[in-house]
């Protein structure tokens, strides 16, 4: 597709070009004046102290457990507060095995695998004394990254992504930590198998790879694997004139799933090709979402979004489960772990509560 | 580029400026290909420049600077043509806009071909995806579309494309 990019090179740049930016420019210096840049000046530094002491609160808990794989894991470079919980409880294998790729002078250190009946994590790092990490990547939910597992039979089967994981590049120790999120593989339990990582997504001005393959065998533990349970529900609420219909309520130790259907998921362009579209609901829910450049997403605290309350207890989105394929109309909206089931209240924006008692 | 970033958002129009003529080429290719004319599309940069300046200090991180102002062109490039919904061009002047010198037009797809074959929706998902070399999950962010659809709709244009290739072989 690069005669696209060459063909889109074809538009020709008038001359004026900048000019016209500079007129722009112009009439908004114009009608802006300078009271607000003064005000922005004093707003930047209150907004810097709120940074510093939201770091300083935070205090992971510690336990005896984590001593045997990456803290960073758990740490608030991770966007995922399922996979935090259920390390924090003590789930998942640890793995502990490290693989050199010579030819990419990388090292990779596996650390941790968790799966249920509907999803698997794997934990690991890698880092390099030679090669920038920076654009490194094991994308396997838009890249050319595939992750495979082979069984003892010599089987081997591509396990496709769900979510997009999370990620976290170190500049310093130039190490990228990486939870990959893909298909269960608790049917395996009790073998021995292996994972393969199949190549490493560059993303740097577009997208390139580089072809190797990261190795890791062990026999899957049953011991580790969670369960989940799933619970129908339909109930029905309105919100800004939508009619939204919990479907089904799945627990996990690593998510609180809602699948959700409304009134207004699907758009239809003017051929009449329907798509899945944003609907109120969601962009409510995207509402308290914070983007932090190199950890992925967090909650923006103090914006109206929509969340779970479990006996007084607030639970948080996993944005990194954002885009989670579903059907065409429906949205699926997921949350971190819950432990107290039986009094879970969804709440949307300050005013809906809905009960996800049956 | 952050001390830019920063020192725009103090008020700098220099600092901005210098920014944003960094970027302007390919605000104005991004402009084109919605509204087709060399004269809305300069009006769409004059506009990104103009809502740019004036609320950059809501821009959170300066390594969204480019995305940021592509978002903002592609709102004010859907504004230019719901203006002009109602008028009607008896000659598209990407006609003329489209250089000659085709000497090396083996090419599969033209830039004709993907102004009167695409939707406007279509269009901008393939230029951030293959101009911009943005990846899935920055465009759906872009243009506020989940990332299936912003993929289900790149794969229905490429489709679109191509079978318009097919066609123009077909009677060649």
């Amino acid at each position: 597709m690069s005669n696209l990019k060459r063909e889109i090179e074809k538009i020709k740049i008038p001359k004026g070009l900048h000019e016209r930016a500079k007129l722009g420019v112009k009439q908004a210096k114009h009608e802006r004046g300078g009271k607000n840049f003064l005000f922005n000046k004093l707003v930047i530094p209150a907004a810097a102290c709120v940074l510093i002491v939201s770091t300083l609160s935070f205090t992971p808990v510690g336990a005896a457990i984590k001593e045997a794989y990456d803290k960073i894991f758990e740490s608030k470079h991770i966007d995922d507060p399922g996979l935090k919980a259920a390390l924090k409880d003590g789930h998942g294998q640890v793995i502990t095995q490290t693989y050199f790729d010579k030819e990419n002078e990388i090292t990779v250190h596996f650390e941790n695998v968790i799966t249920d009946n509907a999803e698997t994590k794997l934990l690991f790092t890698f880092e390099s004394e030679t090669t920038n990490l920076e654009p490194y990547y094991i994308d396997i939910f838009e890249g050319s990254s595939k992750m495979f597992i082979v069984t003892e039979d010599g089987g081997r089967k591509e396990l496709k992504n769900i979510g997009w994981g999370s990620r976290h590049y170190n500049k310093e120790e130039n190490k990228v930590a990486t939870a990959l999120s893909f298909d269960s593989i608790k049917e395996y339990e009790g073998q021995a198998i292996r994972l393969e990582i199949e190549d490493i997504t560059i993303w740097n001005e577009g997208m390139d790879e580089i072809k190797t393959v990261w190795p890791v065998s062990f026999t899957l533990d049953k011991t580790y694997i969670t369960d989940r349970e799933i619970v129908e529900l339909n109930k029905e609420f309105t919100f800004e004139n939508e009619t939204y219909t919990i479907k089904q309520v799945e627990y996990s130790e690593l998510e609180t799933k809602l699948i959700i259907k409304g009134s207004d998921m699907i758009y239809t362009d003017e051929d009449g090709v329907q798509y899945q579209q944003k609907s109120k609901l969601e962009l409510q829910f995207l509402n308290a979402r914070q983007i932090n450049p190199g950890s992925g997403y967090t909650v923006a605290e103090g914006k109206s979004g929509v969340f779970l309350n479990a006996s007084g207890e607030r639970i948080n989105p996993n944005f990194s489960k954002g885009e989670v394929d579903s059907e065409l109309g429906t949205f699926i909206m997921v949350f971190a772990p819950v432990k107290d089931r039986s009094n879970l209240v969804l709440e949307v924006g300050d005013d809906i509560k809905i009960p996800l008692s049956k | 580029m952050i001390r830019l970033v920063q020192k725009a958002q103090n008020g700098n129009d220099k600092a901005f400026l210098k920014l944003f003529q960094k970027y302007e080429v390919d605000i104005y290719r991004m402009a084109y290909v919605y509204v087709k004319n060399e004269s809305d599309a300069l009006d769409v940069v004059q506009e990104v420049a103009y809502k740019a300046f004036k609320k950059i200090d809501t821009l959170k991180n300066p390594d969204f600077f480019k995305s940021w102002l592509l978002r903002i062109a592609i709102t004010c490039s859907i504004d230019v043509i719901r203006k002009n919904k109602q008028v009607v061009h008896l000659k598209p002047e990407y006609n003329e806009m489209i250089g000659l010198e085709d000497d090396d037009i083996p090419l599969s797809i033209t830039l004709q071909e993907l102004l009167e074959q695409l939707n406007e929706h279509e269009r901008s998902i393939v230029m951030l995806k293959f101009y911009e070399g943005y990846s899935f999950k920055e465009i759906a962010e872009l243009v506020n579309m989940p990332l299936g659809s912003v993929k289900s709709v790149l794969y229905r244009a490429l489709a679109k494309l191509r079978k318009e290739c097919k066609e123009a072989d077909f009677y060649e």
